[in-house]
Parts: structure tokens; C-alpha cells; sequence
């Protein structure tokens, strides 16, 4: 069975692999053009004081989001067994390079 | 030479294009020099920054886009990116060639960008910027291979160091003059294939033929700007629209989520073939950040910066207004030795130099500030600031990118309206222009200063720590801020969520901030707060002094005024009656001016604040600056214009000010009612200039203007009603 849990709850320091984005239109597509893209790796750095945002490490780049917007991405932490089906789909999903 | 003189010259017209963080302004400040304008961009709130320069004796116009991770526009302001690098922006025409500024330590995040570009089929060049940084990475990459992958010249550069700027001009040139690369194809053959048939499609609906670039937009961001736009005009489109997305989809190209997934895969593909090392991450940034954002450490820190900004900002400033204002007394004392008395040296002292140096006086505070604020931002310390108080902002319905306009505007509003470009949700944007101008500004305080002094008793409490005149000050420094907050929650639950983009915050690396980017910006700012703000405020100040002098025959007092100027200054009984008559006129002078019948006429209006005509005038008068007031009630006190908020002569006189059944018209519930009103109210032509300058709109200055008088009428009248409960 196929582990998610959401990006807002990984703890500080750990690193987990984009399973998908819930969520529509702006904040759906904005999220994944900061690379939040199923298959990728995302880690959590630190989160601000009081509930605020989380900063993430994307591809050697510090982005911090809202725990809301975090919450719409699914994750599966690492350390979990292989890669599911589902996260096995998106990554097929992407094309192979051409130019 | 001959057909040189034929050809009408063509000027060169290139834009500038990037992530967030990757250098582009300071790419854009190299090549463009010191000759920017800035403005809008017609109907959206986008800075249009124009610079015009000469690269081997060709005139050359660079336009510098927002800084962006991709070109998939959401919203209007978004979408004005791509009008512009597709050519149908009409205020700027046809461009010659895009240069992509890309850092060189994230050029795989870059990419992204780099891939949307090549595929609008215009010559771009790439400027790999911060290479200095990318080296002392250990960051080693085959420009060559990279160059060729891509088809387009790439150029390294360290803008901040002028490094490559040279290089990156000539390779501008030479791409220009070569055939423009062919299109990447990242996205699935079903796809280009889709986009090809909508593309015909479109054009015998519409009879034009759209860029295929925006074509594919158009099939990929479903409900955004350029659909719309497209739809507006062109309504069945919309079926033919939604029946290609469900055909392609069908396919297995989920649209949109594809186009990231696709495009990142790319960019991984490109970065994979030309990089030899990637690099290794400086651990100083993880350094730093692990105490200046730690949970407590953080914070601190925080305060401790902000402390020493305003600080500084003041200890430095006050000096420099100094400087300004006796710059502006040695003007006024040149003209008044040099010129007879009459209407045209009133003119000059009384409204030019008077309104201009009105303007001057805050230059030195907004540089200064704009002088920290680079600082801090260029170093990568402003990022971390949005971070900390992102979760406060969030509780008055704003954003962590709210908090330093809203700080800046304790300083003055208007530099604190010109913060908020940083601010890409357009809501919260608007929202915090909105109540910028209710944070407390140095201009409230000298009329807060003279009113606490003459009219709130020196009662000292604790032992002599806590006096009653400094905690109506700090009272009257909060208020704003306090009524703000409802304020900004109402204005957030008026306006209509126009663009629900996420909060999304690069943590830049830290670097040590360069001096030219410093320096220009400071130039940059404080030239649009002079040009812009000071040609309104110089106008209304001339207004005023007319409304304030005209209708009047004034040959008496001119003529009192040579005599002042004749007598010798040792022979004082004769000077005293001299001013006492002089004084009188001009007294008699400004009540029957346009100014004091205003006055007169709004004397109801202002009677249940507790005013009398004189202070309604005041009020009025103030409306270009609120400073403005002291030396209207100075005016109209009879005491001629030149008085400041330590002036006993005016503090006796309002002491002394009764209404005509002979009561005293100023006591402590009016000095509170008219503090209380301009705590709250808009009078401040530069803020209101600004405003309609940032949001390209008259509408959001009306607002403002409304709303805070409003609130400041209402305020004061609730001050004077109760307060007189307790005389």
C-alpha cells in the first residue's frame, strides 16, 4: 500500500519524494513550476516561527511555501519501500526529451 | 555614407528576461547605464523599466521584464511578459532580441524558463550570470556544448563586476543579424501536433494568425489570460477549446500538469549533457541561516535589525533635513534682499520655494531608507525577513512581503508604496498600499509635537519615567497602525480574488551586497519620488498659496513689509508696531482670501470636531502636505508663514484663540480631535500621487483619500465628543 502523507507534515531535515500536487489550476501549476514535480525529490529545511512557512530545498534552490500550499502536495518519505505504482505512472507520464 | 543618411534610424529594441534571484537588474543597470525610465505598462500595475543606451554608435532600447520562473500567464499582469516578447505589446512594438539572464550556479531550475523562451522564435541570448560565484562553487560547465544544445549564444557574466557586459552586447548584435534557432520540442508530438490544428483553426475564426507559442499557452493554460482574451472576442472558439484539451488528454497528455513535468525533464536532459561538475553548496548560507531564522535566535535578530535601521535612519537623516532646510531659508533670504515685496516674490518664497522644499525635506529619509532597504535585499537578508513574519502578516490577512513596505511607511508612505512592487499577489498588494499611508510618517510628527507641547499637561507618572505627553505620542504613533488592521481586513474581504498565486519565497544565497546595485537603486528611487511626487505637490503648493492670497488688495501689506525691511534693526519700537500692523493685515488679508471664505463656508462641517474656521482651514491647506498645517495656522495666527512646531509666538496665539461668545477655542479634547485627524487622514498629495502611479489608476488614490478622511473625521469627532465628557 501506498504510503502519502503531505509535504506540511515532514519533519525538519528529512526527504521525501513528490508523489503529486492536490489542488487546481494557479496553485497546482505554480507549485510544480517551482519544481515540485512527482518523482522529484523535495526536502524540509525549517519551518518559520509560530505556524508560519516551510522552506524547502528543491534541485539546490531554498523556496519557502505556506503550510497550506505544502499540504497539497503528497509525498512519500524516504526511507519508505520502492517507489508505488502511482508515483511509478507520474514519472512515466513525463515524455522523453526531444528537440 | 549616403545611405546612413537615408535610413531612418532604427533603434534596437531588447528585452530582458529572468528568475527571481538570478542578477537581472543588476545585468540590466550595466547595460543600460544610468539613463532608466520607469513607468506602467497601459491598464495593468506592471513597472515598465526602460533604459536607452548606444552600443557602437547604435541606439539601443532595453526593457526590463519582471522577474519570473516561467511564462505561463495567470493574470494580466502576468500576461504582460508575453504580449511584449511576442511582439504585441503595442506601447513597445516588434523586439529585435530577448537576453535571458540565468544563474549560473541553478542553471537546471533556469532552464525552465530558458526552454519557453526558445520556443517564442525570437533571437535570445544567454547571459549566465553570477559566474564568479559559479566558479568558486567549483560549479564547470561546457558553454560551448550548453551553447550549441540550445542554439543561442551564451555569454558568461558577473554583472556585478561588469565581467562579460562587453561580450554579452556584441553577442546581442550578432544574434540579432542570424536566423533565429529552431523551436525545442519538450512537450509529446501529440501535443505540437493539437496545437498546429488549433492554430489553423483559431486563424480562420479570427482571420489572424497567432504565434505558436501562444497557441500552446492557449491550449495549456485553461482559464487564463490569453484564453480569455482570445474568447472574448471569438466565443465558439471556446467548444473547439475544450474538446482538443479532453481529445489530448485522452492521448495521455494531462494538460497542464504535463507542460512542468515535461520541461523539467528537458531542462534535466540539457543539464545532464553539458555539466562537468555541478558544484558543491557553500555551507555559509546553512551557517548563517541556522541563527537568523532559528526559532528564537530568529526573531531577535530580526528586531534587532529593524531596530537598527530606524536608528541609523533617523541619527543620519535628521542632519541632512537640516541641511535642506537651511538650504531653503538661504534661498528665501537671497530673494527677499534681492526682490521688492509683492505677488510675484510671494510666489517664489511663499508657494515655490515653500512647496518644492516641502518635498526636499523628506529626499534625505527616503534615500536612506531605499539605501537600507537595497541593502538588506541585496544581501539576501530581506527574503528571510518576509519568512519570519510571513505568519503575523497572515493574521491581518497580508503577506510576509507586506511587512517591509509597512515598515518603511513609519518613515514615510511614500517609498513604502514603492516597496510594494515585491509583492506578486495583487490583492495583497493593493490591500497594502492601501493602508501604507496610515502608518504613522515623519510628516505627523512636528503637528503632533505642537499640539502635545501646548496643550497636554507635563504630569509625569512612575516616578518621573512615564510622562503623559510622551504616551499621547506613542498613543497617536500607534493609532494608524492599530486601525489599520481591521482596515486591511475589510479592504481583503471587499476586493475580489482576482489571482490566488501561492505565497512562494526564494531564500537566496547570502552575498555580499555590490555597491552600484545599491547606489542605482537609491538614485532610481528617490529620482521617481522627486520627479513624480514633486511636480504635484510643487502645483498644489502653488494652489494654495493663490486660494490663500487671492481675492486681496495687498499694496498695504507689501507696503508694511519694504517699510519692515528699511527700518534699521536696532530701532525696535518702531519694528514691533511696524509687525503688530503688519500682522494684523495679513490676518484680515487671509480670512477675506478665497482660502478663509472656504473656511468660513465649512465651519459647520468642522464645529462637532470642536474646530473653529481657522483650524478647518488648516486642515484644508494641509491637504499637499500635513506639515503644511503649522504654517497655515501661522498664517492665519497673523504671525507671517515662517514658524515651526517649537514657535511660542503660535503656541500663545492658539492659546489665546477664543470664539467670539469668548470661550478658549483650544483645549485638550480639541488638541486630541485634531491629532486624531491627521493620524488618520490623507493629507499628503506626494502618498496620493504615488498611489496613482503604482496602481495606474485615479481610482485607488480616490479611495484612499475617501476612506482615510472619512476615518479621520469620524475619529476626531468621536476624540472631541468624548473627551468633552471629561472637561
Amino acid at each position: 500500500m501506498a504510503k502519502y502523507s503531505k509535504l506540511g507534515n515532514l519533519a525538519c531535515g528529512q526527504e521525501a519524494t513528490v508523489a503529486g500536487i492536490n489542488g487546481t489550476g494557479t496553485v497546482m501549476m505554480r507549485l510544480m513550476e517551482i519544481g515540485l514535480i512527482p518523482g522529484r525529490t523535495v526536502s524540509v529545511l525549517r519551518r518559520a516561527p509560530f505556524g508560519g512557512p516551510v522552506e524547502l530545498l528543491i534541485d539546490k534552490t531554498r523556496l519557502a511555501v505556506r503550510t497550506c500550499e505544502a499540504d497539497c502536495v503528497e509525498i512519500i518519505a524516504a526511507g519508505s519501500s520502492a517507489i508505488t505504482a502511482d508515483v511509478a505512472v507520474a514519472v512515466q507520464a513525463e515524455p522523453v526529451a526531444a528537440v | 555614407m549616403s545611405s546612413a543618411v537615408a535610413d531612418p534610424p532604427k533603434i534596437l529594441k531588447v528585452a530582458l528576461i529572468g528568475n527571481p534571484n538570478t542578477g537581472k537588474s543588476t545585468v540590466f543597470n550595466a547595460l543600460a547605464g544610468m539613463n532608466v525610465r520607469t513607468g506602467n505598462y497601459p491598464g495593468v500595475t506592471v513597472e515598465k523599466k526602460v533604459g536607452h543606451t548606444t552600443w557602437n554608435e547604435q541606439a539601443v532600447k532595453l526593457i526590463d521584464l519582471p522577474g519570473t520562473y516561467s511564462l505561463s500567464p495567470r493574470s494580466p499582469d502576468e500576461a504582460v511578459a508575453v504580449h511584449v516578447l511576442l511582439g504585441r505589446q503595442d506601447d513597445v512594438g516588434k523586439l529585435d532580441a530577448v537576453i535571458c539572464v540565468v544563474d549560473a550556479c541553478r542553471l537546471e531550475r533556469n532552464l525552465y524558463l530558458v526552454s519557453q523562451l526558445l520556443e517564442m522564435e525570437i533571437p535570445v541570448v544567454m547571459a549566465l550570470n553570477m559566474w564568479d560565484s559559479a566558479q568558486r562553487r567549483g560549479v564547470d560547465l561546457d558553454i560551448k556544448k550548453l551553447s550549441n544544445r540550445l542554439g543561442i549564444p551564451v555569454i558568461r557574466t558577473s554583472a556585478n563586476k561588469l565581467q562579460g557586459v562587453d561580450e554579452l552586447r556584441a553577442a546581442v548584435q550578432t544574434a540579432i543579424a542570424s536566423p533565429v534557432p529552431s523551436r525545442p520540442t519538450p512537450l509529446p508530438d501529440t501535443f505540437y501536433d493539437a496545437a498546429n490544428l488549433l492554430g489553423s483553426k483559431i486563424s480562420t475564426v479570427t482571420g489572424s494568425t497567432l504565434p505558436a507559442y501562444e497557441v500552446e499557452r492557449i491550449l495549456l493554460d485553461e482559464g487564463g489570460t490569453l484564453e480569455q482574451q482570445l474568447l472574448s472576442g471569438h466565443p465558439t472558439l471556446g467548444n473547439v477549446l475544450v474538446d482538443t484539451r479532453s481529445e489530448l488528454r485522452q492521448a495521455g497528455c494531462q494538460i497542464p500538469s504535463i507542460e512542468p513535468a515535461a520541461r523539467f525533464q528537458w531542462s534535466r536532459s540539457v543539464f545532464g549533457e553539458v555539466t562537468r561538475d555541478a558544484g558543491t553548496d557553500r555551507s555559509l548560507t546553512e551557517r548563517l541561516d541556522s541563527v537568523l531564522l532559528h526559532k528564537l535566535f530568529g526573531p531577535l535578530a530580526f528586531l534587532a535589525v529593524m531596530f537598527l535601521v530606524f536608528q541609523t535612519l533617523y541619527t543620519w537623516a535628521g542632519p541632512l533635513m537640516d541641511l535642506c532646510e537651511q538650504g531653503q531659508g538661504f534661498l528665501s533670504g537671497l530673494l527677499e534682499t534681492n526682490m521688492s515685496p509683492g505677488p510675484f516674490r510671494s510666489l517664489l518664497i511663499d508657494g515655490v520655494i515653500a512647496g518644492v522644499g516641502g518635498v526636499l525635506i523628506f529626499l534625505p529619509q527616503i534615500a536612506l531608507l531605499f539605501f537600507f532597504i537595497s541593502i538588506l535585499e541585496d544581501c539576501g537578508y530581506m527574503a528571510r525577513a518576509a519568512f519570519l513574519v510571513d505568519r503575523l502578516m497572515a493574521v491581518f490577512g497580508l503577506n510576509g512581503k507586506s511587512f517591509l513596505p509597512l515598515m518603511s511607511s513609519f518613515a514615510c508612505a511614500v517609498p513604502g508604496v514603492m516597496a510594494t512592487r515585491v509583492i506578486e499577489n495583487r490583492r495583497d498588494r493593493l490591500v497594502t498600499i492601501l493602508i501604507a499611508p496610515l502608518m504613522s510618517c515623519s510628516a505627523r510628527l512636528p503637528v503632533y509635537l505642537l499640539l502635545i507641547g501646548a496643550f497636554v499637561p507635563a504630569t509625569a507618572y512612575a516616578g518621573g519615567w512615564v510622562s503623559l505627553r510622551g504616551l499621547v505620542l506613542l498613543a497617536m504613533t500607534a493609532l494608524g497602525a492599530v486601525v489599520a488592521i481591521p482596515v486591511a481586513l475589510i479592504l481583503k474581504a471587499l476586493l475580489k480574488k482576482s489571482d490566488p498565486s501561492p505565497f512562494v519565497l526564494e531564500l537566496p544565497d547570502y552575498k555580499t551586497p555590490s555597491a552600484r546595485v545599491v547606489l542605482s537603486r537609491v538614485w532610481d528611487r528617490s529620482k521617481a519620488f522627486f520627479v513624480r511626487a514633486g511636480t504635484l505637490i510643487f502645483a498644489s503648493s502653488i494652489l494654495i498659496w493663490a486660494a490663500a492670497t487671492f481675492p486681496g488688495d495687498r499694496t498695504k501689506l507689501y507696503e508694511l513689509q519694504s517699510q519692515i525691511e528699511a527700518t534699521d534693526e536696532a530701532d525696535e519700537e518702531t519694528l514691533a508696531a511696524l509687525s503688530k500692523s503688519y500682522n494684523a493685515e495679513n490676518g484680515r488679508l487671509v480670512e477675506q482670501s478665497a482660502l478663509g471664505r472656504i473656511g468660513k463656508v465649512i465651519e459647520p462641517v468642522v464645529k462637532p470636531l470642536g474646530w473653529d474656521w481657522k483650524i478647518g482651514v488648516g486642515a484644508i491647506a494641509s491637504f499637499p502636505a500635513r506639515e503644511v498645517i503649522i504654517a497655515t495656522l501661522g498664517t492665519i495666527y497673523s504671525l507671517g508663514g515662517d514658524v515651526d512646531e517649537e514657535d511660542t509666538g503660535l503656541v500663545s496665539a492658539m492659546k489665546n484663540s477664543k470664539w467670539p461668545d469668548g470661550r478658549p477655542v483650544y483645549n485638550l479634547p480639541v488638541a486630541l480631535s485634531v491629532m486624531v485627524f491627521f493620524a488618520l487622514c490623507a493629507q499628503c498629495v506626494s502618498t496620493l500621487a504615488i498611489i496613482k502611479r503604482e496602481t495606474n489608476s485615479w481610482f485607488w488614490p480616490f479611495v484612499s483619500f475617501t476612506y482615510m478622511t472619512v476615518l479621520a473625521y469620524v475619529g476626531a469627532f468621536i476624540t472631541y465628543q468624548v473627551g468633552m465628557n471629561f472637561v
